[in-house]
Parts: structure tokens; C-alpha cells; sequence
């Protein structure tokens, strides 16, 4: 379990978060919501050593995780970062290869390539460069290279966890839910993932936690029937809309006006 | 074997790249023999030849004979040390392009030759006028640590303007990297224009870049640092090819940032500073090499900063032998031939990459 207790984050004198405890836990998808600059971002990057803590801690099944070796976290650990450009020719295979570390054979490593673009569905797209690929493509490129990275959820009953930000903003709808897909399936065995999310309705049907932040705080977690609330989307949002039920039982939400009708 | 027998896959250049280290291995060896071969004395290959066979033989009837001294004294001196520059160059350029993230970054061009240069001429000027008098071992020892010292600073200071919060822009690098290297100019000139005429002779040699004063205490005092810098090559290539993505990307994929950037400014620094103290300033062979390589098998640095040793070192070779037969028997100075191969390149992949690139 990865646990953030009382961690404060500060940009000059301005504090981003103030005191936030949160545990991410294995085997559930965890989606953070919250309106723009609420500190959704600096909180991904605070438990991904990114950032400097003001104050807290951030412990990895207890340890402290700021005294981690980057190398020691990154068996552990992937993250999935919002968009990155390269400024050199590398081709789709050789960008997923990144993420597969440590010694092993040629074609292990070639199978490991193979298999993770299968998964985010770019099969015959290894050959490829990836300068040429359209921006959600690219994202996808990146999937599979995180995915290379901690490629059993849950090896020898040590969870892995897969950090995403913001997965779904490029992509089409057929991706979007291929790509929570791949990460509930992640969770499902066994695996922990953290996965910032706008769109309320995919992170109804994805998470299995939801956390609000706002302005620096938490304002709300739960699963999602018991946060996704008319009263929390006013308070947090800033919007007046009703909480409506569709697909199934799970909530969902139809944006339809700021302001009240 | 893997690269024979393992099924290509799509994108995977690694074989391709191992096989064109083979084959640069080999191009670097027969570049190596005809600059033994060539020469304005006339010493004929079958000479050559005869000499080295003997010499391998344990017969050496010819020692003392000019024949003798042509080949054992200037020719593989300088072929080594055409060799050793050229490695260090090639490498330093693949590692600081990789650093910089940036295809058009190099030593010679965003200043790090000139710092060096400048370290370079203090020795020669304050060392034998305003300190003491430092002359033989010594001076071609202190040489290069000073070079070292002016291309360290000027790496540093570099990367230091052109990086924030792990972004580097290629307009403020270049940019500064010209101011620096104006720095280092001026202050070289200014040391030029107090020195005297024995001391101008052999400051001119840096501006220029020549291979001709190589002799065997400086290969010997070469040799280590580059050696060195060729052994830190597979420590950084992983971190290199990460790096790619950005920096917090690479930290993500478990690199060591801080120091995998110490050990690169460190080994280019070390490069460009045994090459410039022993060689003068030599432009261009740092981009040209690394650029042609990265279309050719890719640009994985664990395949391409030893595929740039190679071909650095075959290309300066070869540069070489130009401007010892060209204007015959007299020597052009190498940093024409490289500027006139580089500069027209280095133009080229500024045009093709004009929208990429925002300057």
C-alpha cells in the first residue's frame, strides 16, 4: 500500500496542498476528480517523488519512499505521464522498450514489446516512428511502455502500482475505455492504480475510489455512489445538476448547463 | 549468434546496429593502415609494410634509419592520436546531444571547445610567462587538465542557462552557447595578443586543429582519460535513451538524473578537453558523426555512442590524410576539412528540421 500522510506541498509561499493524507490501495482503481488547478496533478507528482515535501510522508508498504533509490521505486512504480515529445528518431518498438528493465534475453524483451502494444491495441505499429504518430497514438505508445515497466500486478504478492495522468485526454472513446480497461484489469490482479480523471462519468464506471480535491484539499472519498453527489458537484464544482442513474446502478452525470435551469 | 539467427521485428534495429559496429570496426582498421600509407615523404607501402612486419618480428635493423622514424615516430603517432581525438569528439557529441536533448548541440559550437581552448592557452601563455616556467612532461600534462577545467566550467555554466525545471531550450543553449564560446574567444585572443612569437606559433595550431605535433608522450597521456570516457559509455546509455522522454519521465523509469547529468558533463568535459589540449579546436566531427549514425541504426545510445567512437575516429583519420596530401608538402590545417564537410550538414538538419526545432 502506498500511504501519504499530512503531506503539504508549496510553491513559493503559496501553499498547493495542505495536510493531505491519502492511501492508495491494491487491487481497486483510485481516480482522483476535482476542478482545475485543485492540486490533482501536484498530488500524482508528490507520491511519484516529483516534488519536494514541504512536510508529510510518503511511505511504499511502510518504508519512506523519498529515500528510496529511483531504481528501487521504479520496479515498483510506473508512471504515466500527460504527454512527452522526443527529440530524437526512435521507433514505437524502441520507445516501449524503455520501460523493460533489467538483464534479460533479446527475445524476452521482443515478446514483452510485442505483447504490451498488443494490449493497447497499436499491434503493427512497432516499426513505426513515434514522431510520426497522432497524439492519442502516442499516448498509447506510452501505455504499453509503462505497462513494460510493472508488468506483473502483483508479482511473488507484492503489488505493483500504475500511476496515470489524465489516460483518456487524447484519446477516442473506443481507447479511452480500452485504456481503464487495462487498468481496472491491472487492479483486478492485484495491482494498485491511481488515475486522475475528468470525465465524471468514466470515473463512475472505472473507479472503485474516488477522491475530490479542491483547492489543495480533500474534499471528499468514498466509492463512487456515496461521493458523486449533487451537493459535493455544487460545493466542488460549482455546478447545479442533478445526479441521474444509468448505466446499470452505477451514477452517472449529463453536463448540461453551469447554471442552474 | 543473435544478430544472424533472431527473427527481425518490426522497429527493432539492435541487430542492424550490432552488425554496423562490426562493419565500422573494420572501416576504422583499413582507414588506420592507409594513413600509415600516406604520407608527402614517398615512403611506399611495401615499405610500411616491411617495417611493421619486422618490427612485429622482434628485427629492428631500421631503427634510426629515416624511414624508420617516418613511421614509427610521426605516421603512428598520429594516427593514434587521429584515432583518440576523433573517439572522443564523436562521443562527446552522441552524449551532449543526448544531455541537451537536442540533435544540434555540440561541443564545438555551444562554446565547450573554446572554454577549453581558453584553459589550454593559459597554460601555454601564463605558464611559461607569469608563473614559471613549465616545460616537457609536465606542461604536456598540465595541458589537457587545464582544457578539462575550461570545458567543465563551460559545460556546467551551460546546461545551467539552457535548463529548467527539467526542460532545456535549444534557443537559449544555442544562444548561450555562442555567448560563452565569444567569452572564451576573447579572453583566448586577449592572451594571444600578449604573448610572443614563439608562444603565437603554437597558439595559432588551436584555432585551426591539427594532428601534426602528435608524439608518443602525448598518446601515452592521452590515452587514459579517453579510455575512460569510452568506459563510462554503457553506464549512460540506458539513462540517455530515457532522457529522451524528459527528465521526470526518466526518473519515473527508475534513472539516477543527477548523476547520470554529472557523469555525461563530466566524461564530455574529459573528451573535449584531451582533444583540444592535444589537437586544437576540431568542429563539426561531434555532429556530423552522431547524425548520420541516428538515421542509420537508430538512436539508442548503447549502440550509438560506440558506433560514434568508431566512425569519429575513422572519419578524423581519414580527414587527415586529406590535409596531408592535398596542398602536399605542406599541411592544410584539419579544422578546414571538418568545417567544410560540417558546416554544410549541420545546415541541412537545421532545414530539414525547421518546423520542429523553435528557436
Amino acid at each position: 500500500m502506498i500511504e501519504a500522510d499530512r503531506i503539504t506541498i508549496r510553491a513559493g509561499k503559496r501553499e498547493i496542498l495542505s495536510s493531505v493524507s491519502l492511501a492508495i490501495q491494491p487491487g481497486r482503481v483510485t481516480g482522483i476528480i476535482g476542478p482545475n488547478g485543485a492540486g490533482k496533478s501536484t498530488i500524482l507528482k508528490a507520491i511519484s517523488g516529483e516534488i519536494a515535501l514541504a512536510g508529510g510522508t510518503i511511505r511504499l508498504d511502510g518504508a519512506d519512499m523519498t529515500r528510496m533509490k529511483a531504481r528501487h521505486v521504479a520496479t515498483r512504480r510506473a508512471v504515466l505521464p500527460q504527454s512527452s515529445s522526443l527529440a530524437f528518431p526512435f521507433t514505437v518498438h524502441e520507445v516501449v522498450r524503455l520501460g523493460v528493465s533489467g538483464p534479460r534475453s533479446m527475445e524476452a524483451v521482443r515478446e514483452r514489446v510485442t505483447a504490451a502494444l498488443a494490449r493497447v491495441d497499436l499491434k503493427d505499429y512497432g516499426g513505426r516512428f513515434f514522431q510520426e504518430l497522432s497524439g492519442g497514438e502516442q499516448q498509447r505508445v506510452h501505455l504499453a511502455r509503462v505497462l513494460c515497466q510493472v508488468w506483473e500486478p502483483c508479482p511473488h504478492g507484492k503489488p505493483n502500482y500504475l500511476f496515470l495522468d489524465e489516460p483518456t485526454a487524447s484519446l477516442d472513446l473506443r481507447h479511452q475505455l480500452l485504456t481503464l480497461d487495462t487498468a481496472r484489469d491491472f487492479a483486478r490482479r492485484g495491482g494498485g492504480v491511481v488515475a486522475i480523471l475528468h470525465d465524471m462519468n468514466l470515473a463512475a464506471l472505472y473507479a472503485d475510489h474516488i477522491i475530490v480535491v479542491d483547492k489543495g484539499r480533500i474534499a471528499a472519498e468514498g466509492p463512487p455512489r456515496a461521493v458523486l453527489t449533487d451537493a459535493m458537484l455544487q460545493a466542488v464544482f460549482g455546478v447545479s445538476i442533478r445526479v441521474g442513474q444509468a448505466p446499470a446502478d452505477q451514477p452517472f452525470i449529463l453536463p448540461h448547463s453551469v447554471f442552474a435551469a | 549468434m543473435t544478430m544472424s539467427l533472431s527473427m527481425p521485428v518490426a522497429g527493432d534495429r539492435r541487430s542492424r546496429a550490432q552488425l554496423a559496429i562490426v562493419v565500422l570496426g573494420v572501416l576504422l582498421l583499413a582507414t588506420m593502415i592507409g594513413s600509415l600509407c600516406v604520407g608527402p615523404s614517398g615512403l611506399s607501402t611495401g615499405e610500411v609494410g616491411q617495417l611493421i612486419a619486422d618490427a612485429l618480428a622482434g628485427r629492428f635493423d631500421a631503427v634510426g634509419s629515416t624511414s624508420h622514424v617516418i613511421l614509427f615516430d610521426i605516421r603512428i603517432p598520429r594516427t593514434l592520436l587521429g584515432a583518440l581525438v576523433g573517439a572522443s569528439l564523436a562521443v562527446a557529441g552522441a552524449m551532449m546531444q543526448g544531455l541537451f536533448r537536442n540533435p544540434l548541440a555540440d561541443p564545438g559550437l555551444v562554446g565547450v571547445s573554446s572554454g577549453a581552448a581558453l584553459g589550454a592557452v593559459l597554460v601555454i601563455v601564463l605558464g611559461s610567462a607569469l608563473i614559471a616556467p613549465i616545460t616537457g612532461i609536465v606542461r604536456i600534462g598540465a595541458l589537457p587538465i587545464a582544457a578539462f577545467v575550461g570545458g567543465f566550467a563551460t559545460t556546467l555554466t551551460l546546461y545551467g542557462i539552457a535548463t529548467r525545471e527539467g526542460r532545456t531550450s535549444v534557443g537559449t543553449m544555442l544562444l548561450a552557447g555562442i555567448a560563452l564560446g565569444a567569452l572564451a574567444a576573447a579572453l583566448t585572443s586577449y592572451l594571444v595578443f600578449r604573448s610572443d612569437d614563439l608562444q603565437l606559433r603554437e597558439l595559432t595550431f588551436w584555432s585551426m586543429g591539427s594532428l601534426g605535433g602528435a608524439t608518443w608522450p602525448k598518446i601515452l597521456i592521452a590515452t587514459p582519460p579517453i579510455i575512460a570516457v569510452l568506459a563510462l559509455m554503457p553506464f549512460c546509455a540506458r539513462g540517455l535513451d530515457a532522457l529522451v522522454l524528459g527528465e521526470s519521465e526518466a526518473r519515473h523509469l527508475g534513472i539516477d538524473t543527477q548523476r547520470l547529468k554529472s557523469i555525461v558533463i563530466f566524461a564530455t568535459a574529459l573528451a573535449v578537453g584531451v582533444a583540444v589540449a592535444f589537437a586544437g579546436v576540431i568542429g563539426f566531427v561531434g555532429i556530423v558523426v552522431p547524425h548520420v549514425l541516428r538515421l542509420a541504426i537508430g538512436p539508442e545510445h548503447r549502440t550509438l555512442l560506440p558506433a560514434s567512437a568508431l566512425l569519429g575516429a575513422a572519419l578524423l583519420i581519414a580527414a587527415d590524410m586529406v590535409c596531408r596530401v592535398i596542398v602536399a608538402p605542406a599541411e592544410l590545417p584539419i579544422g578546414i576539412v571538418t568545417a567544410t564537410i560540417g558546416a554544410p550538414f549541420f545546415l541541412s538538419i537545421l532545414l530539414r528540421k525547421r518546423g520542429v526545432v523553435d528557436l
